[in-house]
């Protein structure tokens, strides 16, 4: 029933994406993941969309 | 947070906008060119459609600058029980279904059905897009 999606805005760091998530590319095509993901907001991940802590080194701030 | 929201008025809707979230989708300009005109003042003539077809065409704004306000509260937006992520190329992240934004101290700061993320870092209006990525180059 509960297909809420909680999006958390970590500081300085990634979303992180919980619930039952349908996470489509730009293509269409389908991200295979499960119910909590961190996703990139910093723009410097290199395994985008996801987190992968990049945002330490380059010092992303909000 | 996302508090600037300007209403146009007309008898069975008021629809809302906020220029802040606005990124240029043209989902709106598009669809009902007779109500959203960037070239009139004001840029929408809310009158100038019914209500369903107002509704059907903000529903379709991806970052949720736009909404809508129903005098049949029947009408009016409901969170889709299917949500859904969009990855933009070289953009955002769309976000939408039924979205509660969290700050990181675990306070409920937004209730969403339209909304679109910051993912390239830039944004001046974090966390929500603001097209920044166009201006920096984002790759991703």
């Amino acid at each position: 029933m509960d297909n809420k999606i909680k999006v958390t805005i970590l500081k300085d760091g990634p979303l992180m994406v919980e619930g039952k998530l349908d996470i489509s590319k730009a293509n269409g095509e389908p991200i295979e993941c499960g119910e909590k993901v961190f996703l990139c907001r910093c723009g410097g991940s290199s395994k985008k969309p996801f987190c992968d802590g990049t945002h330490k080194k380059i010092e992303f701030k909000d | 947070m996302r508090t600037k929201y300007l209403s146009y008025d007309a008898e069975a809707i008021s629809v809302k906008y906020n220029p802040q979230l606005c990124i240029h989708a043209a989902e709106c300009v598009k669809g009902l060119p007779k109500v959203f005109n960037p070239k009139n003042k004001p840029w929408v003539e809310a009158a100038n459609a019914s209500a369903d077809e107002l509704i059907s065409v903000i529903n379709k704004c991806p970052s949720g600058a736009l909404k809508y306000e129903a005098k049949d509260s029947s009408k009016n937006e409901k969170f889709d029980s299917q949500s859904e992520i969009n990855l933009v190329g070289n953009g955002p992240l769309y976000f939408k279904g039924d979205i509660i934004i969290y700050d990181s101290d675990g306070k409920e700061v937004a209730h969403e059905s339209r909304v679109a993320l910051c993912r390239c870092g830039a944004s001046k209006n974090k966390p929500f897009c603001d097209n920044s990525h166009l201006e920096v180059g984002f790759n991703g």
